[in-house]
């Protein structure tokens, strides 16, 4: 019962609906031999208007996870087998292809990774954009000029609409700063930026993301800031959230997971991220690799790299479960315990990791 | 652009020339004497002797060539052995309604096969996908020869629904004067209003249209269902479908778009393969065109028609590559302003 | 034995598996594609029809020339399962002898097209600079001809028979062989085994043929069979101009243009042996569309 209120006060940061709400999402991929698992994702929330920076190793599912949203997955063998997404308080599991398009674009603008594939390279860049802006906005075609000119001028392109430029004419930022525009035409609430700065330079890296940073301020974007290089998100992101072998194994305030880590691997990762500008990504120095998605360990994902690993993180999975205030909690009995599935899960805004032997030495 | 063009027009003026280069061996090559081929069988040595010394066979190889690429340069390509025209007139004569039969035939594989194989590639996989598969297959499997009798059985002896044979009925013209404007009675028909003709010209068209039209079906579904596959599998796809737009758009718009481009070529590949194809097909519906004419002048030993057939057969199908090279050009900037991909 | 199949292929890919893993792989792939699977087993069942067609055949005398004047032109049945032709031949064996012809001539036209096109495609990789040039200008000239048209017209040049029509195709499919074996002569070209044959003094023949052809040569033969299903089409086509097969020849798409003049009133006559080849061509082409998927590793995955 204390436990529980406890957990309660965590959360009650989040008196607010959020935008965005994930649980227990499980997402599959069909391979030649039937479905593998490759997401369980207990909880993930995102509040209106704030920056959630979503962070782990290259195929930790952090993509997956931040898609799941319009269900758009980089494979088309992806299937979403249970759980549940909500946005702005609707199902979209399940939603049909109706529900979703009235989300993509819309509701919630994407930037991918690599502006050069994600540019059609047979249409001139302002015609995607013209497009986008007379159906989300229902503005004529003269308007839709008008307002595709003022927002490529705003992403820093100023004089690029009519002129029939190809993608293969534009640097690899200015294409980046074409998708930005083409993710801000239907005005959405959310914004998914998947490693918008990784097939950049490092110097145009820079650029867009003070561009992304001054966007998100001016029109009070939520947004989903996928990343492997936790150096980034400092300054940026008000919440992180650490991915590991597809769940979620750590979130809260950016300030608390980054200097506070709380899951060993949180704090591997950050041990062996690099700092900024250093360039070189170094993330994958952790000792071992992800456990194979297809023998899905019984207990915690992590156990077999884990230094602190005991008898019962082979046998049984830690669920996300509230941190104590007073900085780490040492003992903390409700860490890792979690709560009973399917009630009022640790995810909220406040501090959560999913671990029996949370806290201890960070290095 | 420009340059571009230039550079693809004189590509396509040397592989003529090697076109020419090629039947000229063909002709000269072949086992027998040409010059006894030319006066026929029951031609006497004398006459032979003298037919040499007229085709200037008696001169050097090159001064043949010479020879043979001067007439061709004039158009001339000789006279038929059969007809006793000039080989130029006849094709002239014959080809309007191959050509008529060749547009329609590709029309109604372009028509059908664009969105059969968008449809296959959007269902990858499905039951819809395994079907159109398995009728491209069949499609260029087919013996187009059989499937003309085949559908002359079904159509004609059994259901009497469509004629036999012919390009028209020897009555209809009669009864309903047309005025030759294109030469095609379907298109005079059409232009002059006239439509028992109309009507009577598109019925005779619609079996060896649908013949000639299966091989180019079955392989333009197939060429457009892969490279659609693969397109639809891109980045820009999956970025037009985050920017909200509807599945029709995206497929249609903006992937097709990006795929078109291979299936463009095997489309002008299969447009000289269909006017080949009527040499087979045109002598089974009496279809009075150039295929009909081709495969009398094979079975006849006609020489001169053989080889005036296979060369502007040949020349067309290379202007054709040429003009689909333009058209890719226009379709993909990449390739206009001579960028790799 | 894995290790040995391990060294034996020089750059082992992400998917790198032991030669014979990589076989079994591919036989079990191609089984789970069923139209692939259909597709060879109907070859292997044709191969079988036509290597045991006097054995299986009802009237094995009928399959070249004879005349039956009292079975002109019977309708399937019983005794003749696809009827009788005009002169009162049993065509279910015509058709059973002509998948000999016709399988066995698709495969001299693929050899002689592999003949002529591999030694030249290896030369212009070879020796580059003007063989190539001359080589592949001259690949491009003949592939400029559709190529029913070219094996037309040689086959109507060369006179009419079965086997200047196989010329024929040939003739005018060796560019294909060409260009592939040049490509994968080029690639090799550079290879550390090629240099250090030339270092040891290997005459340039010698490793072209011994070093090089050997190398390049699996590509070529999976477009060969890949091939098949058209070049009997073609021979069909030929034949039924009146220029391949001669009569009495059973060749099918003879036994068609002979059955022109007497399908209207007898279905029979063009049906079978048109089926034949259409099942025929169908099956290696279903066969080639499983083995270009498995070879592909980009639809691999997608079977």
């Amino acid at each position: 019962m204390a436990e529980k209120a406890r957990a309660a006060d965590a959360y009650a940061v989040g008196a607010r609906e959020p935008l965005l709400s994930i649980r227990d999402l499980a997402l599959d991929i069909a391979g030649p031999d039937g479905m593998r698992p490759i997401l369980r994702v207990q909880a993930l929330d995102l509040y209106p208007g704030e920056v959630l920076g979503l962070v782990g190793e290259t195929g930790s599912g952090k993509t997956l996870t931040a898609m799941a949203v319009v269900q758009l997955f980089p494979t088309p063998h992806a299937r979403i087998t249970g759980g549940s997404v909500r946005f702005r308080g609707r199902e979209l599991v399940g939603a049909g292809p109706r529900e979703l398009a009235a989300v993509r674009g819309r509701r919630v603008g994407v930037i991918f990774q690599d502006p050069s594939t994600s540019l059609n390279p047979v249409f001139p860049v302002d015609e995607p954009l013209i497009r986008a802006l007379r159906i989300h906005r229902g503005l004529s075609r003269a308007a839709a000029r008008a307002e595709a000119e003022r927002l490529l001028e705003r992403v820093g392109l100023p004089g690029l609409v009519g002129k029939g430029r190809y993608p293969h004419e534009l640097s690899g930022g200015q294409r980046q700063r074409v998708m930005i525009a083409l993710a801000l035409a239907g005005d959405p609430e959310l914004l998914i930026a998947d490693e918008p700065t990784t097939a950049l330079d490092v110097t145009v890296q820079a650029q867009i993301l003070r561009l992304l940073a001054e966007l998100q301020r001016e029109r009070r974007l939520a947004v989903i800031f996928i990343t492997h290089n936790v150096s980034l998100l400092s300054g940026f992101a008000d919440r992180v959230a650490v991915m590991y072998a597809g769940d979620v194994v750590e979130c809260g305030p950016t300030a608390a997971v980054l200097q506070r880590p709380q899951h060993p691997y949180t704090q591997l990762l950050l041990a062996a991220a690099p700092r900024l500008g250093s360039g070189a990504r170094r993330l994958a120095a952790i000792e071992g690799l992800p456990p194979s998605l297809r023998e899905r360990p019984r207990g915690c994902a992590f156990a077999d790299r884990c230094p602190r690993a005991a008898e019962r993180c082979r046998v049984e999975a830690p669920r996300l479960a509230p941190v104590g205030e007073g900085g780490p909690a040492g003992g903390g009995a409700a860490t890792g315990d979690g709560l009973a599935a399917g009630e009022g899960l640790a995810a909220g805004a406040g501090h959560a990791v999913a671990c029996f032997f949370p806290g201890g030495e960070a290095q | 652009m420009a340059a571009y063009i230039a550079r693809r027009l004189l590509l396509g003026l040397v592989v003529i020339w090697g076109l020419t280069v090629v039947t000229f061996a063909i002709a000269r090559v072949a086992p027998g004497d040409p010059a006894a081929r030319w006066v026929g069988p029951h031609a006497t040595a004398e006459q032979i002797a003298q037919a040499r010394v007229e085709l200037g066979l008696d001169k050097p190889l090159y001064v043949q060539y010479a020879r043979y690429l001067g007439q061709l340069l004039h158009g001339d390509l000789g006279v038929s052995i059969r007809t006793h025209q000039p080989v130029a007139a006849d094709i002239r004569t014959f080809l309007p309604a191959s050509l008529e039969l060749t547009v329609a035939g590709m029309a109604l594989a372009v028509i059908l096969g664009i969105p059969l194989g968008v449809a296959a590639a959007a269902r990858s996989g499905r039951w819809l996908d395994h079907l159109t598969r398995l009728t491209s297959i069949g499609g260029v499997s087919m013996p187009t020869f059989w499937l003309a009798m085949i559908l002359q059985l079904v159509f004609f002896k059994q259901l009497h629904l469509l004629p036999l044979s012919g390009r028209i009925d020897t009555m209809t013209p009669l009864l309903h004067p047309v005025q030759p404007i294109t030469g095609s009675f379907l298109l005079d028909g059409l232009l002059e209003g006239n439509w028992p003709v109309f009507k009577d010209a598109l019925a005779h068209l619609i079996l060896p249209a649908v013949t000639l039209a299966a091989y180019p079906l079955g392989l333009i579904v197939r060429m457009l269902r892969s490279s659609m596959i693969e397109t639809l599998g891109e980045d820009y796809v999956r970025a037009a479908r985050a920017a909200g737009f509807k599945e029709r758009v995206v497929v249609y718009r903006y992937a097709l778009k990006n795929a078109i481009a291979p299936t463009l070529t095997v489309m002008a590949l299969t447009f000289a393969y269909s006017l080949t194809g009527t040499f087979l097909i045109e002598s089974v519906f009496d279809w009075p065109g150039l295929g009909n004419y081709a495969a009398e002048a094979v079975i006849t030993n006609d020489y001169p028609a053989i080889m005036g057939v296979t060369i502007v057969v040949a020349v067309m199908y290379v202007a054709l590559n040429l003009l689909v090279d333009v058209v890719q050009a226009l379709l993909d900037p990449r390739i206009r302003t001579g960028v790799a991909s | 034995m894995s290790s040995t199949a391990k060294a034996a292929s020089p750059a082992p890919g992400p998917r790198a598996l032991p030669a014979a893993a990589r076989r079994a792989e591919g036989l079990r792939l191609l089984l789970r594609n069923p139209l692939a699977a259909v597709g060879g087993v109907t070859v292997l069942l044709l191969a079988l029809l036509a290597l045991f067609a006097p054995v299986l055949a009802p009237a094995p005398g009928d399959a070249f020339s004879a005349v039956h004047p009292a079975q002109q032109l019977l309708p399937p049945g019983p005794g003749h399962p696809f009827g009788t032709d005009e002169l009162g031949r049993d065509l279910f064996t015509r058709v059973l002898y002509g998948a000999r012809i016709s399988l066995a001539a698709g495969a001299v036209a693929i050899a002689a097209a592999l003949a002529i096109g591999v030694p030249l495609g290896a030369v212009a990789g070879y020796a580059g600079g003007f063989w190539d040039e001359l080589i592949m200008r001259f690949t491009d000239v003949v592939l400029s001809f559709p190529s029913l048209l070219l094996a037309t017209a040689i086959a109507a040049m060369l006179g009419h028979s079965l086997t200047n029509a196989v010329a024929a195709i040939a003739l005018s499919w060796w560019p294909w062989y060409t260009r592939i074996v040049r490509a994968q002569v080029v690639s090799l070209r550079e290879r550390p085994f090629v240099e250090a044959a030339r270092a040891l003094g290997v005459p340039g023949w010698r490793i072209v043929f011994e070093h090089l052809v050997p190398n390049a040569l699996a590509p070529v033969i999976v477009q060969a069979s890949l091939d098949f299903g058209s070049v009997i089409l073609t021979l069909a086509a030929l034949s039924f101009l009146g220029i391949g097969a001669q009569p009495p020849q059973p060749e099918w798409g003879l036994l068609i243009n002979t059955g022109r003049n007497f399908f209207l009133t007898n279905w029979w006559y063009v049906t079978f042996p048109g089926l034949a080849i259409f099942l025929t061509v169908a099956a290696f082409n279903l066969l080639g569309d499983g083995l270009r998927e498995i070879l592909d590793p980009r639809t691999r995955g997608r079977v």
